[in-house]
């Protein structure tokens, strides 16, 4: 089931880049032919958002968001652990909160356009709350693996972040 | 701002992912704020995705990835190493025109630096290089790529500052040149110095060297192609990255025959990867730049630092000084998007050209990544190289101190760096 999930956001991710690149290759084409397509860009600068948030993701999972473990390196293990779970729980706070606000905000912001396209601006709201919620889900998934077996949360495990940077 | 910045320390140093800790600073500002409404904050972050130029940033980060899958990469290292790996030190003087190749194709000094020193540190270790040497070489070499465009850096830059990045890519070739040189020259003084391959005296045959100049046509060309594109003020950076992206899909396919589906798909896999751990920081810290903006945070700074002088060339050494001592415990992208809206602002009424400035900054914030105790691009090759920091450090000093002197010469040198743009803009 995970894995499926795993799968399908990847496939989202990919696609939503693969789209922006088509989408600024043929905006950029066709307005040097003199037929501009406008809602071309549009589209594009309205799925970066979702590009953003399902790269989020995938850097979530991955534990790739980078972070500064020099100054808590050296802290005794149980303090360092103690410390690792305060931070997971601030942030799936501040998670859970951006979440509430976005759904607040997109209900506002319904009836605003984008541009000259008629897509209505809470397509890009909207992945605010979208985003952060799904973010908080999976950090909520790690906080519970990290609880039971005894690992750090944000664990930027240098060799592990290595191995994947190893593909480039 | 002082919550916000406090809360924003306590939570990087406490081990908290940077995009978080900026993300929560900056909500920090709104949830405490009596006139400002709470979802205004949420707004901020989704209008900060609402940028064109910032569409480049994904685009050149996938052009970056394809250049790897698409055999260009490779392409370039073989030119590299016929060129120049008769010289004293010779592996390092790859490492270094390699930096400056690839500076042309790919954004990111921290990529370039993990990629050389996967390929090309063990053949130098196991050359009798030592490996602090290697990699330091390798890592401080890396900030020419992030200066010679495209470079991820100028472009959130322009995006943050309002600057035109078609600008501050051509004003980056010179000095990224003259770093090349610099680097070169010190490779070459220490290599003398250690007795590091003075060996091979023999200089390339002409022909060796004009075949591999051949075979890497298609990847030499491609910055000028880049730079021509934009310079012209038909395409945007973002039209161009597009371009790129689409250019490697064609050579890699048809030209090279390297590219093949699944390694498509791998170079999209990876590069939203990495763009999202890029852009969660961007898109987040859009509410640290409202709450900068709405307390005046840089009229508060301006004032600060004309009291201690009103001379233009002292006031930008007191912000690089502040900015390299922030680039030693803090990340680049956050400190270009933290900094620069508050830097230009005060600079630009002293008559200082922000695109001269801009490069300026960004060397001092980039090589902020090559020093401890935070230095992204350090610990990357240091990994890979299984190389002692310690070591490293004592090795990167003098590639360091070249570093500190060209940057020196450049802010004392606003023709030299504005002579491109001034004259092709």
């Amino acid at each position: 089931m995970l894995s499926v999930l795993v799968r399908i956001e990847e496939a989202i991710g990919r696609a939503l880049l693969a789209a922006i690149v088509i989408l600024v290759f043929v905006a950029a084409i066709t307005r040097f032919f003199d037929y501009p397509i406008v809602w071309s860009v549009d589209l594009a600068q309205a799925l970066f958002i979702w590009l953003c948030f399902f790269g989020a993701l995938k850097g979530l999972r991955k534990r790739a968001h980078i972070g500064v473990d020099y100054f808590v390196q050296k802290l005794p293990v149980p303090l360092r652990r103690g410390l690792d779970l305060l931070l997971a729980v601030i942030a799936l706070a501040f998670l859970a909160t951006m979440a509430w606000f976005g759904i607040k905000l997109t209900l506002l912001n319904w009836q605003r356009t984008f541009g000259d396209s008629g897509i209505s601006y809470a397509w890009v709201t909207i992945a605010v709350p979208i985003g952060c919620a799904l973010l908080g889900l999976i950090l909520l998934a790690q906080i519970a693996i990290a609880i039971r077996a005894g690992k750090l949360v944000f664990s930027p495990d240098r060799d592990e972040a290595l191995a994947e940077h190893q593909e480039i | 701002m002082l919550l916000l910045t406090v809360i924003f320390f306590a939570l990087m140093l406490a081990g908290m992912p940077i995009a978080f800790a900026i993300g929560i600073a900056g909500f920090s500002f709104f949830l405490t704020s009596q006139f400002i409404p709470v979802s205004i904050g949420v707004q901020q972050v989704a209008s900060a995705s609402q940028s064109f130029p910032l569409l480049a940033v994904p685009l050149f980060v996938l052009a970056g990835h394809m250049m790897n899958k698409t055999g260009i990469t490779e392409r370039l290292i073989d030119c590299s190493n016929s060129l120049v790996s008769w010289m004293a030190g010779g592996l390092a003087q790859v490492c270094i025109l390699l930096s400056t190749f690839m500076g042309g194709v790919s954004g990111s000094a921290v990529a370039d630096a993990a990629m050389e020193a996967r390929v090309l540190g063990p053949g130098m270790i196991a050359s009798g290089y030592s490996k602090g040497f290697t990699g330091a070489a390798i890592a401080v070499g890396s900030l020419i790529t992030a200066t010679i465009p495209p470079s991820l850096g100028l472009i959130l830059y322009g995006f943050v500052g309002n600057v035109s990045i078609g600008r501050l890519f051509l004003a980056g070739v010179i000095p990224g040149f003259i770093m090349m040189v610099a680097l070169m020259t010190t490779v070459w003084l220490l290599a003398k110095k250690k007795g590091y391959g003075v060996v091979t005296k023999e200089r390339p045959k002409w022909s060796k060297v004009s075949k591999a100049l051949w075979r890497a046509k298609w990847a030499l060309i491609f910055p000028v192609a880049l730079l021509v594109g934009i310079r012209s003020g038909v395409f945007t950076a973002s039209e161009v990255g597009a371009f790129a992206v689409v250019y490697a899909v064609v050579i890699g396919a048809f030209v090279h025959r390297e590219l093949t589906w699944k390694t498509l798909q791998e170079a999209l896999s990876e590069s939203v990867q990495d763009i999202g751990v890029i852009t969660l920081i961007i898109l987040f810290s859009g509410m640290v730049g409202y709450a900068i903006v709405f307390e005046q945070a840089p009229q508060t700074i301006a004032q600060g630092m004309l009291g201690i002088t009103h001379q233009p060339i002292l006031v930008v050494f007191l912000i690089l000084i502040f900015v390299f001592i922030c680039g030693l415990f803090i990340e680049a992208t956050v400190l270009v998007l933290l900094l620069t809206p508050i830097f230009i602002p005060i600079i630009t009424p002293l008559g200082i050209d922000p695109v001269h400035f801009g490069i300026l900054m960004m060397s001092v914030v980039t090589l902020g990544g090559m020093t401890p105790p935070v230095g992204v691009a350090m610990y990357a090759v240091c990994s890979i190289l299984d190389c002692p920091i310690e070591e490293y450090v004592v090795e990167a000093i003098p590639f360091i101190a070249a570093i500190l002197l060209v940057i020196v010469f450049l802010a004392f040198t606003p023709g030299l760096v504005l002579f491109l743009p001034n004259l092709l803009m």
